[in-house]
């Protein structure tokens, strides 16, 4: 499948899904109020790519410097199909930027307590 | 007392309750980026602390696109004379004993009072870790049907919120009440 790149703008992320390399990311803002409009037609897409690995190494950076409680959801529901995919025989890690900021520590964290197969790496500024 | 002294005594007003931004008017998609914009320049002039500067944001953005989805929920459903009046919102920032507070307020109908009201009083009621087994819950659910925004938003707002948040109803019209949510960063 060919590759997603999205330019982020002030409210909506930068997407950047390599479907050969296995490697995403969502990096910026997300504040969108529809965020169905937004994510829709990008997640569908990645969903059923990801559902079909089998062995393989996925590797999913998420770089949100802040996100509304709608984009909470997306997010919260990608944890659960990463954890899926991992759950399937895929090695699958999530990188989660924080910037040291508490509350973006405390919710990766959150998100990534009911993860039993895929693995959560924190990432910070100095890291 | 001519227009001109009103409205400095509402900009006096404001400057009591130590508001330090203020908007009132139409609230849309684009309003709220411009707003939200220059929220976080005004706090960046005082020297908010980044980490202040993100709450103030993030309780921004919720309350404000609170009143987005609010009318945009009702008017989906009803007659096109209340478009005015819903759309109509009032955003303040300000500073009360070296607390960052948000405040927003919209008209809603009568009919919704009572379902808002009790919902935010059961979310005061919970501490931090009843909130978050509460956010997790919501997030794992589809909204609800017809959602008017009284989901997930307000929960990240209490528990963003570390000085805690109230909330009221005013008299209005006939058919709506006028809601404030005040959230302390």
């Amino acid at each position: 499948m060919e590759s997603i790149k999205i330019d982020g703008t002030e409210n909506s992320p930068e997407v950047s899904f390599d479907f050969e390399a296995n490697i995403f990311a969502l990096r910026g803002m997300s504040y969108i109020e529809d965020v169905t409009g937004f994510y829709g037609s990008l997640m569908g897409p990645l969903y059923a790519h990801l559902g079909a690995l089998s062995e393989a190494t996925v590797r999913f950076d998420i770089a949100l410097s802040y996100f509304n409680s709608s984009s909470a959801r997306v997010i919260f529901r990608l944890f659960e199909k990463l954890d899926e995919v991992a759950e399937a025989g895929n090695k699958v890690t999530i990188q989660w930027y924080h910037e040291d900021d508490e509350d973006q520590i405390e919710v990766g964290e959150e998100f990534g307590e009911d993860l039993e197969h895929a693995e959560l790496v924190m990432v910070g500024k100095e890291s | 007392m001519n227009s001109l002294d009103q409205i400095h005594a509402i900009q006096t007003a404001l400057a009591k309750q130590q508001i330090i931004f203020c908007y009132a008017g139409y609230i849309t998609e684009d309003v709220l980026l411009s707003v939200g914009s220059a929220i976080k320049k005004k706090l960046a002039l005082v020297q908010a602390d980044k980490h202040a500067t993100r709450t103030v944001f993030a309780i921004f953005i919720e309350e404000a696109q609170n009143v987005v989805r609010y009318s945009k929920a009702v008017l989906s459903g009803g007659d096109g004379d209340e478009n005015d009046a819903l759309r109509h919102g009032f955003i303040a920032v300000g500073k009360n004993d070296g607390k960052y507070f948000v405040c927003c307020g919209n008209p809603v109908r009568n009919d919704d009072v009572a379902r808002l009201d009790q919902n935010l009083t059961h979310i005061q009621s919970l501490n931090a870790e009843e909130l978050k087994a509460l956010y997790k819950e919501s997030l794992r659910k589809d909204p609800p049907e017809g959602s008017k925004g009284a989901g997930v938003g307000f929960i990240d707002i209490a528990r963003r919120a570390s000085g805690g948040f109230d909330f009221s109803f005013e008299d209005y019209d006939d058919t709506h009440a006028y809601f404030y949510i005040r959230a302390y960063a």
